[in-house]
């Protein structure tokens, strides 16, 4: 079978090599892509948002926080400052080089919907998971090592997700 | 989807190639599309004239003096033919496919149905 197309005949033999220079095209645009896609961006906000409302609650004086608690959510909220910050600049500085710039993740795809809804809330939980967590442990060290596990464990749920779905992105 | 699909502009190798490459990403600069499709700038410039005219690609210059470069982005349109006409060449290579060979077993039920 073959079909005639601005006076070329496309037959099978023909339409297998473009079938083949269009996946080696979109190939080489993955792979000139020299920048990842920006997956820090959900991670490093997963971890600010939280960070920046246990940074007000902590200064604010009020119980349950110990200053023990209240100091370590200050140095995780710097540190994930820090990390958003780093992210950004990263970003921006890959973008200005590449020749080749990928679509970001959050552009494409039924997951970004889905994600971007979760996010919202997302916040707020670990905030209320934290506050809970805070006031019914028996003991300060318990409590801090607690908020501290918790936050950690929760970052990475986002940041698992964003990868998969920022490598899902990535296929030609 | 059938060989009324196959798009006349991306018939050619050049352009196809132009378009897979700008299909996976935002934005391409031109010197990219040039050492990958292996064309000269004039023949680079008519390619991608041709697809911008049709309203497959978009064209932007940014920076200034020697820092300027050219960009290269496909549109919806453009992405949407690109995926019509892989779509009916694969349907094209299919259909050369010799029809499979019917399975021992499926002559046996063959002949028990009758």
């Amino acid at each position: 079978m073959n079909r005639t197309v601005s006076n070329m005949e496309i037959d099978e033999k023909v339409a297998r090599r473009h079938l083949a220079e269009v996946d080696g095209a979109m190939r080489a645009s993955v792979d000139g892509q020299l920048i990842d896609p920006p997956q820090w961006w959900f991670p490093a906000v997963a971890l600010y948002g939280p960070a920046i409302v246990a940074f007000f609650a902590a200064s604010s004086d009020v119980e349950p926080y110990s200053s023990q608690i209240a100091n370590a959510l200050r140095v995780v909220a710097v540190a994930a400052g820090a990390v958003a910050v780093v992210a950004i600049v990263h970003e921006l500085r890959a973008q200005r080089k590449a020749r080749v710039r990928g679509r970001a993740p959050i552009f494409g795809g039924k997951t970004s919907g889905w994600m971007l809804l979760f996010s919202l809330p997302y916040s707020f939980a670990t905030i209320v998971l934290l506050n809970a967590m805070t006031l019914h442990s028996p003991s300060r060290t318990t409590q801090l090592v607690l908020a501290v596990g918790a936050f950690l464990v929760l970052a990475y749920v986002p940041m698992y997700a964003w990868r998969r779905h920022a490598e899902a992105m990535r296929q030609p | 989807m059938s060989l009324r699909d196959l798009d006349p502009v991306l018939s050619t190798s050049k352009k196809l190639a132009a378009m897979g490459v700008l299909a996976n990403a935002r934005d391409v600069e031109f010197s990219f599309l040039r050492e990958h499709l292996e064309l000269s700038d004039s023949d680079l410039s008519k390619q991608m004239r041709a697809l911008t005219e049709v309203g497959y690609v978009t064209v932007k210059k940014r920076g200034r003096g020697a820092q300027r470069r050219t960009w290269f982005r496909a549109t919806s349109a453009g992405s949407a033919a690109l995926r019509s006409h892989i779509q009916a060449l694969n349907d094209l290579v299919l259909d050369s496919l010799p029809p499979p060979k019917p399975q021992p077993q499926d002559a046996e039920e063959a002949s028990r149905s009758k």
